[in-house]
């Protein structure tokens, strides 16, 4: 089937690849362009690559003609960590080495699986393309595969996740988010989503044929496959899914608890941190294996997936006795009860990842004024009547680089001008108050659970955070009425003030990865371990909702949050004030 | 200081999806059924019956946007699972049993809470009751230790 045919019907979706494919041939005409010469000379049939955590790793024509175009390059200009590289100087890793080394976890895995259950991959195999040399179709579905992690983190933009959260209002990716989590029958993100569409391009599949059309040279290995792929089928592996129920493995490799993408991130991230933290891979691969379970389907969700992109050979089984909901039978990524202790180690990796880098309390306010900085650029954007697809493309073309040169929209905002100017500079805000759980020990304790727990209603949440922004603002104004034009915005804007109230790291996605009985379901990691206990705990004590501003406006701010947590919160103890307020003395 | 957070009397088609599930724990758990919490699955079933059953007024709004993800043997809304694990880890709710198989309002809370969120028009009302019927129901057949 043709590439993004099966998005007929999905308006949003389709919009957003024909976006996508625009934006690459009017930017980069010799890679993608009508007229496209790249690649001039004829492809290496393979390369290898040194990384720094997995070695000397081989990639072939496909891999590298995706590898040496823009889609891939831009890569290498957003770090993987975003702004952390302000608190840990040497987290410069890019999205590029991460994605590199998400293809080889997840070829590892996927040889691992063969090597323990070649059978039963082959009879998906047979099941699937029975006309088809089932060891033939396992060498495809290992690209596909391989190509899907190569390219499961192109849709970023600059400093990875901090402009995901600006982007990702916009109301083409809006409506396009809800298109594709209905499509899968999964929620799924922004980032993704463009991640996604990027692989139905008219532009990456040319990419692919002209390569193979300008012929290969050197000599093939045994594991090298020629034949057709399916980009439909990579764009739902990096989604999670693939274009089979039977192949659902292929989507957890790339996309689930332990994905071949934590896998990377985790020992990359401490790695460049210089932190010492470790998993052990070797016996995750030892462990790995697929399990047969049911995907349920009650909502028609799946069926409605599976037909469009016309999955052969499928059957939807009608509720019985056993299972509650129709369903699909499927395979999908399981650690046996053996690998424990892999799945602690993984576990507290990330817990001690957010406590160290992604919650640290600098990182977020580095993020914060970033994230700041970027929404005031698209309101700009927009207030100069830009079109929601023209703020898009916008985001598509910057990377990292974009902090450092891009200013000529700022030259009428002098908040967007201190802002840039303290990022690159590190004049970044510092806390004026740091609420935790422990803090809701104190007299005040059930107004801060209130609190707390409207922080994490996803519908109260936002409404919340600017109620409270504004009420700072409007105290900031009665103690410096000049502020900011007297509008409160943008007096707190003027002041640094951010009221950070970050989602604590997820690990209820963890559940059913260990292995059940035969052919029944998954179970859940919380009845084989305290998984709950270890989350409560972590989330109790070193989770915070902050209160930032710039050093200079650091007393004025606290006089004005006081004020404004008073009258929002209901919170009139001042010794409350006393025990959160974060100086240094 | 009073506050002004609106956190006052609603109608329950104007509550959040944390406030009505702060309310249902809170009558559910008066009604002396225990609230489970390890096991969640009774939680998420229990959510997707309210979404698909569209009938009858009084429905709240947030119910027609609860997206539920279907990766496994049953549905799982995310957004619920969040907001479960927030409403332990705040300490709104504890879980002195060992193996945190259930979870516990203490009474003066569940008290507030059904004092500030509960329904005052009779369909609203209504609704509120037959979910905490269906979630006495689902939440039974879960065993707790």
């Amino acid at each position: 089937m043709p590439d993004a045919l099966f998005l007929a019907g999905y308006p949003a979706l389709s919009s957003i690849v024909n976006q996508l494919n625009e934006f690459l041939v009017q930017r980069h005409p010799s890679a993608f362009g009508p007229e496209a010469i790249r690649p001039v000379l004829k492809a290496k049939r393979s390369k290898v690559i040194h990384d720094n955590l997995w070695g000397t790793v081989r990639f072939t024509w496909r891999e590298l003609a995706l590898i040496d175009s823009p889609v891939f390059q831009r890569l290498r200009d957003i770090h993987q960590t975003g702004l952390a590289f302000h608190v840990y100087p040497s987290s410069r890793h890019t999205r590029f080495e991460h994605s590199l080394g998400a293809v080889t976890i997840a070829s590892r895995i996927f040889d691992a699986l063969l090597h323990r259950q070649r059978n039963e991959v082959r009879d998906v195999a047979k099941a699937l393309w029975g006309k088809t040399e089932p060891d033939l179709s396992i060498l495809r579905l290992k690209q596909e595969l391989r190509l899907a992690a190569l390219l499961h983190d192109t849709g970023h933009s600059l400093f990875s996740h901090t402009s995901e959260l600006v982007y990702q209002g916009l109301s083409p990716l809006k409506a396009a988010v809800e298109e594709l989590s209905l499509f899968l029958g999964k929620e799924k993100g922004a980032g993704e989503v463009l991640s996604f569409c990027f692989v139905l391009t008219p532009a990456v599949s040319g990419t692919l044929k002209r390569t193979r059309d300008r012929g290969l040279i050197g000599d093939s290995a045994s594991d090298d496959y020629d034949g057709e792929i399916d980009l439909t089928n990579i764009a739902l592996i990096i989604v999670g899914r693939a274009i089979h129920p039977f192949l659902q493995f292929l989507g957890d490799i790339v996309s689930s608890a332990f994905d071949a993408d934590k896998l990377d991130y985790l020992l990359r991230d401490a790695s460049n941190a210089g932190l010492p933290l470790r998993y052990d891979l070797d016996r995750y691969l030892y462990d790995v294996q697929i399990a047969k379970e049911i995907l349920s389907d009650d909502s028609g969700e799946l069926e409605k997936l599976y037909t469009k992109i016309r999955a052969p050979s499928i059957s939807r089984n009608l509720p019985n006795a056993r299972f509650k909901f129709p369903y699909y039978e499927t395979y999908r990524l399981r650690l046996s009860r053996r690998a424990m202790n892999v799945i602690e180690q993984i576990i507290i990796c990330k817990m001690m990842l957010f406590s160290y880098i992604y919650h640290h309390p600098k990182v977020r306010s580095a993020d914060g004024l970033l994230e700041k900085l970027l929404r005031r650029k698209l309101r700009s954007w927009r207030a100069q009547g830009e079109s929601e697809d023209r703020c898009l493309r916008r985001f598509l073309i910057m990377t990292d680089a974009a902090l450092y040169t891009d200013k000529e929209d700022e030259a009428s905002d002098p908040i967007s001008i201190d802002y840039r100017y303290r990022l690159v500079n590190r004049f970044l805000p510092r806390e004026v108050y740091s609420i935790s759980g422990p803090s809701a020990t104190h007299a005040a304790g059930t107004l801060i659970k209130e609190f707390f727990l409207d922080m994490h209603d996803r519908e109260r949440r936002e409404a919340l955070l600017t109620d409270l922004e504004r009420a700072i603002g409007e105290e900031l104004l009665k103690l410096e009425p000049e502020m900011g034009g007297g509008d409160p915005f943008e007096a707190a804007a003027q002041a640094g003030i951010w009221v950070d109230a970050p989602k604590p790291p997820k690990f209820e996605d963890v559940d059913e990865m260990v292995m059940g009985a035969k052919s029944s379901p998954g179970v859940a990691l919380a009845h084989l371990f305290p998984i709950r206990e270890w989350t409560e705990a972590y989330e109790h004590y070193r989770y915070e909702v902050r209160i930032f501003a710039f050093s200079e406006h650091f007393d004025i701010t606290a006089t004005a949050a006081m004020a404004a947590m008073k009258r929002l919160l209901g919170i009139s103890s001042d010794s409350f004030y006393e025990t959160i307020r974060r100086e240094r003395r | 200081m009073g506050k002004d957070t609106g956190r006052d009397q609603q109608m329950p088609h104007q509550l959040s999806m944390g406030q009505f599930v702060r309310l249902l724990a809170a009558l559910v758990q008066q009604k002396g059924q225990k609230l489970p919490f390890k096991n969640q699955e009774a939680w998420h079933l229990l959510f997707y019956e309210l979404k698909k059953n569209k009938a009858g007024p009084g429905r709240p709004k947030f119910l027609d946007t609860l997206r539920f993800d279907w990766d496994g043997a049953s549905p799982k809304c995310q957004q619920l699972s969040e907001f479960l694990n927030a409403l332990h880890f705040t300490a709104s709710v504890s879980g002195h049993n060992p193996g945190f198989a259930v979870i516990e309002i203490a009474p003066e809370i569940a008290d507030q809470w059904t004092k500030s969120l509960d329904p005052n028009d009779s369909d609203a009302k209504k609704y509120v009751n037959d979910a905490v019927a269906l979630a006495e129901r689902e939440f039974a057949t879960v065993a707790v230790a």
